[in-house]
């Protein structure tokens, strides 16, 4: 079956479940097309850095592919998406235990990237890159110092904005069970960030 | 402080908390100051983790990991259906042969009946075949991708217009060559966004390396802290050793010491770990510098460190400065 591109933005996620179920590549692509940037998001969060968030990504959508067939509605697809998500996140080795680090461009490249001449003229955004990039190495130390039902829903909560009973159903768990892993979290970034923080404000 | 009121201090600043509960919280913060300041710490907290940029992916990333899902779906496809075994014949189809290949498979696949649709297959099937000997012919490169003038194009995306109209967003990337010495001070700039910025291994390497010459020579405020950065974040652990053996040439104050220190409690390699407790008794038998509570308490951990060797080094060199 053949669709075009303003059909599929005006079809219902149920539309589109129906008509991938049936085969249609492009309504699987369609429905890839309206969460991907979510998943992306959560996997960066999650992992320490683009590659890992990359096959994450990879990981989650063939899950889904394989499983679509057999989807029934019993739950949103938004919430099944992320929990498959959740699943991959909870399970993935990342491919390089030394990967500390990712561009400091990450996120934020695009068609004006700077140019040599931008770069050479301020000297002031290499040092407040460098000063930056100091700050967030430690940062995501931290985090990945939590253990990963921490950082998951610290991630789901702080970075990506559900609410904990949200979090809850994601992660198919207690919501006081999440209350617990974010307060956690919470306190041992705070332990561990402190004097990160205390310099910052000054 | 009780721990309810601490939980319902995070519950709230994430607005999970029913009104009753935060009135009640709100009653305790005005008059417990300690309890207070506990929730301004963790405000802070809050404020530095919501500068974290790497929260959105970019458009390029997200451009590449579905440009990635798209194909491993089209290949899988192309390896279900009967016009697999055609296509094998023909090479993997890339780029603007994959849509041939979707073509000649919608009008070979089983739905094709006998007659114009099956030539009309045979057709396509034959242009993908004169594609892919185009392509080989002209060293796997399309023609479409040179572009005229010195100029190159990197990161294509594709933006959905809702129409018939395509809309094609690209960098131009143009070579640029610059020549100096580490003395001019725009050529240590480039070298130091090179260092951090750099994807290549290699290049990271050399401009740390062009640091080492020079930093053993003089105090540079921004070589110090590309070194510091180096040592801590490059995910190259030849890159963050020549960085720690660049700033063993200059003056050792509290930045690096600080940097050192992280090394050895936060370095995934324990030949880093041990390359830093090195690093600092080499530092100490030139210049004698005090031991403080940090450094002690740093080689305290290394002295439980899982690692053996990790561990003696930390036992002697505490021994050693302690006076033990």
């Amino acid at each position: 079956m053949m669709s075009d591109g303003r059909e599929l933005n005006e079809s219902s996620d149920h539309q589109l479940i129906l008509r991938a179920q049936r085969g249609d590549r492009q309504a699987f692509e369609g429905l890839v097309q309206r969460y991907d940037r979510k998943v992306l998001a959560i996997a960066l969060s999650f992992t320490r850095n683009s590659e890992d968030a990359k096959d994450v990504y990879q990981e989650v959508f063939m899950r889904v592919h394989r499983a679509l067939p057999d989807f029934q509605f019993r739950a949103k697809f938004s919430t099944w998406l992320h929990r498959v998500t959740t699943n991959v996140c909870l399970t993935y080795t990342s491919r390089s235990k030394a990967h500390l680090y990712d561009s400091l461009d990450e996120g934020r490249a695009g068609p004006d990237s700077p140019t040599l001449g931008d770069t050479l003229e301020s000297s002031d955004r290499t040092e407040e890159r460098l000063f930056r990039s100091e700050i967030s190495h430690q940062v995501r130390n931290a985090m990945h110092r939590l253990s990963p039902q921490q950082r998951m829903v610290f991630t789901l909560r702080h970075m990506r904005g559900h609410k904990l009973r949200e979090i809850a159903e994601i992660m198919n768990c207690a919501e006081g069970t999440v209350k617990k892993y974010l307060f956690t979290a919470n306190q041992r970034l705070r332990d561990e960030l402190r004097p990160l923080y205390s310099d910052v404000s000054r | 402080m009780k721990s309810k009121i601490r939980e319902m201090m995070v519950l709230s600043l994430y607005g999970e908390l029913g009104e009753a509960e935060e009135y009640l919280l709100r009653e305790h913060l005005d008059n417990n100051p300690r309890a207070r300041a506990e929730m301004e710490e963790l405000q802070r907290l809050h404020d530095l983790m919501a500068e974290e940029p790497w929260a959105e992916p970019s458009d390029e990333l997200l451009y590449q990991a579905r440009s990635q899902l798209f194909r491993r779906l089209e290949e899988q496809e192309a390896e279900h259906s009967p016009a697999a075994s055609r296509q094998a014949l023909s090479g993997a189809p890339t780029s603007g042969a994959g849509a041939l290949a979707r073509l000649g498979q919608w009008l070979l696949g089983p739905q094709a009946v006998f007659g114009w649709r099956a030539a009309a297959g045979a057709m396509a099937m034959l242009l993908l075949g004169l594609g892919a000997g185009y392509m080989l012919f002209h060293g796997g490169q399309a023609p479409f991708a040179e572009f005229p003038g010195e100029n190159n194009i990197a990161n294509v995306r594709f933006l959905d217009t809702g129409s018939d109209q395509l809309e094609v967003v690209f960098q131009e990337v143009r070579p640029r060559r610059v020549r100096g010495s580490i003395e001019d001070a725009d050529i240590r700039r480039l070298l130091a966004y090179a260092a951090v910025n750099d994807d290549n291994d290699g290049v990271r390497l050399r401009a740390v390396d062009e640091f080492s010459g020079f930093s053993a020579q003089r105090s540079d405020d921004l070589v110090k802290r590309t070194l510091i950065t180096s040592l801590q974040t490059d995910s190259n652990a030849g890159v963050r050793q020549r960085a720690l053996a660049a700033l063993q040439g200059l003056p050792f104050d509290s930045e690096i010491k600080q940097a050192f220190l992280n090394v050895l409690r936060y370095d995934p390699n324990p030949g880093m770990r041990v390359a830093v407790i090195n690093a600092l008794e080499g530092i100490r038998s030139q210049e004698p510098f005090q031991v403080d509570d940090d450094i002690l308490q740093s080689l305290r951990d290394g002295a439980a460190d899982q690692n053996d060797y990790v561990r003696l080094r930390s036992q002697e060199f505490l021994q050693k400065v302690s006076g033990k």
